[in-house]
């Protein structure tokens, strides 16, 4: 049998592509990008939201929403915090997104060497609020 | 997962890599497709996210990928032995109307298909990616 495995005359574009220095930034971004459209995708779902309500909701449109979710798109603040708003996104969901640890699991983590209660609630909207809250009961 | 291209032996070429060939010198697009293709490697294949999914009434699944504002890439794949097998890629425009295209589009996707059964006929029929 022919050794296909073998049989390579056409330039492989994408292995030289690969090579590039610019490569590696071009697929960090898509790959943050694309964290954040799955994210989005994932809670639109869970919520039995469209894509349609979930524009409208944010004052925007949908086909914006489809971009974002393909990640096509690269996505002002602005936009990312009323998003993030509307799906109600906590800290895991930006975790998940920036490749950092959780911040949950840092702050629960420090307080049981301290030996300070912490009530932590994935539920609650927005990390910035969440990482504020626990922060403060941790420096009490 | 192992991502390969598809071989098909009668155009002695692999379908994708022969399409990727275009794009020689667009880095930002290849490393988009890329990593599209190695996310959902990474997840056994599963589709993830809107810019993939499985096709309704095939055994392949697509990978979108935006070229331009009105043109999205699609590329086809279909799942063995832990293997990604890249099948076909074409360009689909947004809007379109004419049977033509629509022709156009469902004779990609029967390629697709068609060399599905070639690939379970002969499971060499891959190059690296």
């Amino acid at each position: 049998m022919k050794n296909i495995k073998k049989h390579n005359n056409m330039p492989d574009v994408m292995a030289e592509a690969r090579k590039s220095k610019k490569f590696q930034t071009y697929s960090e971004n898509a790959e943050v990008r694309l964290k954040f459209g799955i994210e989005v995708y994932d809670a639109r779902e869970k919520q039995g939201i469209s894509q349609q309500k979930l524009a409208k909701n944010i004052h925007s449109t949908q086909k914006v929403i489809s971009r974002i979710e393909s990640g096509d798109v690269n996505v002002g603040i602005e936009l990312l915090n009323r998003i993030a708003k509307n799906l109600g996104f906590c800290s895991n969901n930006f975790a998940e997104i920036f490749g950092c640890p959780s911040l949950v699991k840092i702050i629960v983590g420090r307080s049981e060497t301290s030996n300070t209660k912490v009530q932590m609630s994935n539920e609650e909207v927005g990390y910035r609020a969440e990482f504020k809250t626990n922060t403060n009961t941790i420096n009490k | 997962m192992e991502v390969v291209y598809y071989y098909d032996a009668s155009l002695k070429c692999c379908p994708v890599k022969k399409y990727f060939s275009q794009y020689n010198d667009n880095v930002k697009l290849l490393a988009e497709i890329s990593k599209k293709i190695e996310m959902i490697a990474q997840g056994n294949g599963i589709p993830l996210g809107s810019f993939s999914k499985k096709l309704t009434g095939c055994d392949s699944f697509e990978i979108k990928q935006r070229k331009d504002k009105n043109t999205v890439i699609r590329i086809l794949y279909f799942l063995r032995q832990n293997k990604m097998i890249l099948l076909n890629a074409f360009e689909k425009p947004d809007n379109y109307d004419t049977r033509k295209e629509k022709r156009k589009i469902d004779k990609q996707l029967e390629l697709a298909e068609r060399y599905i059964i070639k690939y379970k006929l002969n499971e060499n029929l891959y190059e690296k990616y």
